[in-house]
């Protein structure tokens, strides 16, 4: 009994570990949605980027001697959030804007394009091999029965959980305490009446691209350090994932997108224990059309009114 | 009057031809082709780089020795990624570009489509790697292996695997054709010798988080598990098994085994026992040739630079036995004789498989230094 009590805890360590992924990824998706009404494709091999350039920069620090995971991490942190917000706010700038306001199709073909072009330019830049890193942070804590079934915490899982739990908060202050959040949110209310009262869509629409790219660059270098592989492949299945997740938890809400990230990745991690890893994919899409049909704009999302 | 001058040259350019040649012997004539297809790319490139590098010590060393049929030799590289989809569209590319040999596919999800297409149009495909049974199963006569089947090295790896004494089994797979097989017959084989397999399990590649498996295996007590897939999905699950606590074996088959693994999963790896077939760079009729590719900076015993090379070798046999590189020739004399080859006595069947392919299968044991050693069970 006690056993099956900390099988059920591990399982929920790894469901939040991937869960904090999938959120923080899902914000990205969401939150372009919510302003300009696409799906920005793209955003899984924004994630993939950035465990590239987080590989790289802690390469670098440690042929420079730095051996600290605090200052590797941190280091790897800030060169991450800062070149990947340059490359989501580029995408935008290059792929996007120049085919706003027409066919939303057309947006959609530019994104799955952009997709392809990113992925082959990481393959050819960096080779198309898997590239691997040893453990940073090892060690951890153990529960429960020495004889039986004891649950694992590493110590990286915890630094994952603190730092997406800081990330999102740091976003949700963002958007609900500052001008320019303010200016996010009347955006995606109403783009064409924001920018008659003069603010600089432009620039808002390009901002958003920026902060979905550093959100996903916080679970790039987490996950790409804690997993420990990365290919040029990465972001497709994860950025998917996590696209599933927004739509699960009401495509343009915030905190729709980080309860939906949580909640697939708990599902994923209970069926792979309880069934079998062959249903996972079922079960997590499974759950999305259950929800679809209950509540067709997701958990937290809002009936889109229909504009006249 | 332009036709005319036309056929004046022409005729000037044959007689010319025919003094030239004439006067020397040999002529350059047109190249004998040998594609290799393999992943070049992708995320199994290793395996490629080491068939490619086979490969092509074997024409170097054919066309030192003059060639083929007093022709030189020349070798295409045609990469299909590992992807089904991809190795058809390289199928054609070699057909269409009238390339009638081909050593490969690596992968057995590509070489059974692919294998399809060269059939067809009468290509002969030897396959240094490919291990599923179903390749040489269909009544195909251009088709070929230097390797054993899966449902030889499934006995194999499973006798491996009940020589290790464990209490609970699990069998992994990928979904992928190479994977599934071996893993299903794996679990068929330690079921009938009596060994507990608790769990047979699927899981998807390309992912990025197998804890829930382990946590999982952690909770069925099991101590054994084998995986069928390749190395990068299992370098992934290895390392999560150690974060995750899990301190069972880890057994896998030849997909795994090569010391990319060890890179990517570092000490986690250390102590996997994998099946591949047999290396013979330890061999001292090989000594002077893994001398060789030491020097071009490849090392022998990577699991299918040898293989490769055997198969490029075995092929040029048979092309000189029958004297002509016609394929329909080419395919009876590579069934007429035992070829000599860097992987032993090569002798194939009327399906293309190997005779004896059961004996050519050897457990290996990695250490987390990235090398290998022969295990005996």
């Amino acid at each position: 009994m006690a056993d099956q009590f900390y099988l059920f805890i591990q399982q929920l360590f790894n469901g939040f570990t991937l869960g904090s992924a999938y959120a923080l990824i899902a914000i990205g998706y969401t939150m372009v949605y919510g302003i300009i009404g696409m799906i920005n494709f793209a955003h899984g091999e924004v994630y993939m980027i950035s465990s590239y350039i987080g590989f790289i920069v802690i390469a670098a620090l440690m042929m420079m001697g730095v051996d600290s995971a605090f200052l590797l991490i941190t280091g790897a942190m800030i060169v991450a959030i800062t070149l990947t917000s340059v490359y989501g706010f580029s995408i935008e700038r290059v792929a996007y804007r120049p085919v706003r306001g027409q066919n939303r199709l057309i947006a959609l073909i530019s994104a799955i394009g952009m997709s392809i072009f990113l992925q082959n330019y990481v393959r050819v830049g960096q080779s198309s091999r898997d590239i691997a890193m040893p453990p940073l942070v090892e060690g951890g804590w153990t529960f429960g029965n020495p004889d039986g079934f004891e649950a694992t915490l590493t110590y990286m899982r915890v630094v994952i959980w603190v730092i997406t739990i800081a990330a999102m908060i740091a976003l949700t202050l963002f958007v609900t305490r500052t001008k320019m959040g303010r200016a996010c949110r009347a955006c995606s209310e109403d783009l064409g009446m924001t920018n008659l009262l003069g603010i600089n869509t432009n620039f808002i629409i390009a901002l958003t691209f920026a902060i979905g790219a550093a959100m996903a660059a916080v679970a790039g270098v987490l996950l790409g350090t804690f997993y420990g592989v990365i290919n040029p492949y990465v972001g497709f299945i994860l950025g998917l994932k996590a696209f599933t997740a927004a739509v699960l938890g009401g495509i343009g809400s915030i905190p729709g997108a980080m309860l939906g990230g949580m909640l697939l990745g708990i599902a994923e991690a209970m069926t792979a224990g309880y069934l079998s890893a062959e249903y996972k994919d079922v079960v997590s899409f499974g759950l999305l059309i259950l929800v679809l049909l209950f509540r067709p704009y997701g958990i937290l999302g809002k009936p889109e009114v229909e504009k006249v | 009057m332009i036709k005319h001058t036309m056929k004046a040259l022409g005729v000037a350019a044959i007689a010319l031809a025919v003094a030239a040649c004439s006067e020397k012997a040999d002529e350059p004539k047109e190249a004998i082709k040998i594609a290799v297809a393999g992943p070049f790319s992708g995320p199994l490139a290793q395996f490629g780089e080491m068939q490619i590098s086979g490969a092509k010590k074997a024409v170097a060393d054919l066309n030192a020795a003059g060639g083929l049929l007093e022709r030189p030799v020349e070798l295409v590289e045609l990469d299909d990624v590992c992807e089904p989809k991809q190795a058809t569209t390289v199928a054609n590319q070699v057909v269409s570009a009238e390339i009638s040999f081909v050593i490969g596919h690596l992968c057995s999800s590509s070489t059974l489509p692919a294998s399809d297409v060269y059939e067809d149009a009468g290509v002969v495909m030897i396959t240094p790697a490919s291990t599923n049974p179903e390749i040489t199963e269909r009544g195909y006569e251009y088709v070929f292996r230097t390797v054993g089947r899966d449902d030889q090295q499934g006995p194999f790896a499973a006798g491996v695997v009940k020589s290790l004494a464990p209490t609970n089994v699990a069998v992994v797979h990928d979904k992928s054709a190479y994977g599934e097989g071996l893993a299903s017959q794996v679990n068929e084989n330690l079921k009938s010798m009596g060994v507990n397999v608790v769990m047979y399990e699927a899981i998807t590649a390309g992912e990025a988080d197998y804890s829930p498996l382990i946590a999982k295996l952690k909770a069925e007590s099991i101590d054994l598990m084998f995986f069928g897939g390749y190395d990068p999905e299992l370098a992934k699950i290895m390392r999560q098994g150690r974060d995750g606590g899990w301190t069972g074996q880890f057994v896998g088959g030849d997909g795994v085994s090569n010391n990319k693994i060890v890179e990517a999963a570092g000490e986690a790896a250390d102590g996997l026992i994998a099946t591949q077939p047999k290396s013979y760079d330890g061999e001292a009729s090989n000594a002077a040739l893994v001398a060789e590719f030491e020097a071009l900076g490849v090392n022998a015993s990577d699991t299918f630079v040898l293989p490769s090379y055997a198969a490029v070798m075995a092929l040029s046999e048979a092309i000189t036995a029958a004297g002509t590189a016609d394929t329909a020739a080419v395919k009876d004399a590579l069934r007429k004789q035992v070829f000599s080859t860097a992987v032993g006595n090569i002798q194939w069947d009327g399906k293309g498989d190997i005779v004896g392919g059961e004996n050519t299968f050897a457990a290996y044991l990695w250490k987390k230094d990235g090398t290998a050693e022969l295990k005996t069970f």
